[in-house]
């Protein structure tokens, strides 16, 4: 029985350092690969990184170069200080700027104009407006209105009422008065426009199957109107501006 | 052996000799000496397994130490390029204070002279008004005030490797909130510190939201100036806000009684709006 014990014994040995070395083949298998992917996802991340340094020292030139330009014109400020003309006369600038950036001021520029209109089962909402507004503006859309309601930064899109009469508010004011046609004027680069139309098309079909009618132009000359001066929007400006002064 | 002897022409008697069994059972002998065979060649193939043991160890040994240079490799110019982010970091921030600090300085330049209102004319006496209000409705003047702080983010918690596109805030989850405070009647608003003007931008970057010119990551804070209890109350009974805090996310809206949200000052971008916006001289 001795003899016999023992060769069980060598036999399990035997088995055990062939068990360890498949383990420890397998284990090895296996980091290599994990450790190709290990390697993968660091050179993404060092890309990544990269473009980030990259995109970085771009903002950097440029605000140099603004920065530059505002110290120049600081200059002029102070030398014009004692030239009461020339001081009334770079507010007056100052102020335009201003008023065009804040849509103050009724502009023109090249651009398209974009109708949709009710299907006759689905009506249009708010949302929709201002993801399409949203999306103008990411593809550098630099003014826009919808139905003569100037978009300036405090415009809403707002959907009011119950279900099937609802209403899109803008301003303050209901859009089209409630005839379910919405113009949106947009001034910008009309390539920009386009591929940004382009990229909107899953949104725009997903309408389009639900009867609603979008529709694009590309005008040379798009006018945008002024906020209005009864709008919320100018109302609490005014108020706000006079109040801090 | 039964056949043999039938087939034998002449009978003779069967030898006596006593037939060898096929097996006979081993002497002692033979036994020790086949043990001795069978341990001699389990110890040859025993050394042979623990050679090729001991060479697979070593060879593991090589591949993690490649490994190990490997990863000094790739984290050597990652190091470098966190240095280098971090610098252009830096600098991005030093020219931007320079920037506030230039536009603060034109300010005051421009409402010394506005005080001085003797050199005046009198069509110029509403010089000052105007560009209050201008500045106010463009974006370009830090306001202060009481007004609501929303904080949006994702669900709390969660695992962004197994997140799914329900579990995180959405760049039209931050614009809804942004009308929505805009249909209140805020004054002001900022998302993360950045003025929302009227060619603001808002839109999903990969897994931030470029907001003007920056990018920014979850928590999204909106901070509103204007009538507190108008934008607690609308906000509180906001439909979206409601459903996405009953979808997990976190959603908080807070009462703040003096917020201050930044100026707009990217000249660049208004340099694009003036030039593709021309006046109409009627």
């Amino acid at each position: 029985m001795k003899p016999r014990m023992k060769h069980i014994a060598r036999n399990v040995l035997m088995l055990l350092v062939c068990l360890l070395i498949g383990l420890i083949i397998a284990l090895q298998l296996k980091n290599v690969q994990t450790g190709r992917q290990a390697n993968l996802v660091n050179n993404a991340s060092a890309d990544e990184l990269r473009e980030m340094v990259a995109d970085l020292r771009e903002a950097n030139a440029n605000l140099a170069e603004e920065n530059e330009k505002q110290k120049n014109n600081l200059r002029e400020l102070q030398n014009s200080q004692e030239n009461t003309d020339i001081r009334v006369q770079q507010l007056r600038d100052e102020i335009q700027r201003l008023e065009i950036f804040a849509g103050l001021v009724e502009v023109q520029g090249s651009g398209a104009i974009i109708t949709i209109t009710d299907g006759q089962s689905n009506k249009v909402d708010g949302s929709m407006l201002l993801t399409i507004v949203n999306q103008l503006r990411a593809g550098g859309a630099q003014g826009i209105a919808i139905n003569n309601q100037r978009l300036v930064a405090m415009s809403e899109i707002q959907t009011t009422g119950t279900p099937p009469n609802t209403n899109i508010v803008i301003n303050g004011t209901v859009a089209g008065s409630g005839n379910g046609i919405y113009t949106i004027r947009v001034i910008g680069d009309q390539q920009v426009i386009h591929s940004t139309y382009d990229m909107m098309s899953a949104t725009i079909n997903y309408y389009l199957l639900r009867g609603i009618g979008i529709q694009i132009d590309y005008l040379d000359t798009v006018t945008l109107p002024a906020l209005s001066a009864d709008s919320p929007a100018y109302r609490y400006g005014e108020m706000n501006s006079t109040e801090s002064n | 052996m039964l056949k043999l002897i039938k087939r034998r022409s002449c009978w003779r008697p069967e030898r006596q000799t006593p037939a060898e069994p096929l097996l006979q059972p081993e002497s002692d002998r033979q036994r020790q000496q086949r043990e001795e065979r069978s341990r001699v060649a389990y110890k040859y193939l025993l050394a042979l397994l623990l050679l090729l043991l001991s060479a697979v160890l070593i060879n593991r040994f090589h591949i993690l130490r490649n490994q190990v240079q490997d990863a000094a490799d790739v984290l050597t110019p990652l190091t470098q390029l966190q240095a280098q982010l971090k610098q252009e970091q830096e600098q991005y921030q030093t020219l931007l204070n320079e920037a506030q600090e230039l536009a603060r300085q034109e300010v005051s330049l421009q409402d010394q002279f506005l005080a001085n209102q003797d050199l005046l004319q009198e069509a110029d006496q509403d010089l000052a008004r105007q560009l209050a209000f201008s500045r106010m409705m463009a974006g370009t003047v830090e306001v202060k005030g009481p007004g609501v702080t929303l904080t949006l983010s994702d669900a709390e918690g969660i695992d962004y490797s197994t997140a799914t596109a329900e579990d995180i805030i959405h760049d039209q989850d931050v614009a809804n909130a942004v009308n929505a405070l805009k249909a209140l009647g805020a004054q002001a608003i900022a998302v993360n510190g950045e003025r929302l003007t009227a060619t603001s931008r808002l839109i999903c970057n990969g897994p931030t939201i470029l907001v003007n010119r920056t990018k920014l990551a979850a928590p999204f804070v909106i901070t509103a100036t204007g009538d507190q209890a108008v934008l607690l109350a609308g906000l509180k009974e906001n439909q979206r806000l409601k459903e996405l805090k009953d979808g997990g996310k976190t959603v908080r809206i807070e009462a703040s009684a003096e917020l201050v949200i930044p100026a707009f000052n990217d000249q660049a971008l208004m340099d694009e709006a003036e030039n593709s916006l021309k006046v109409r001289t009627e």
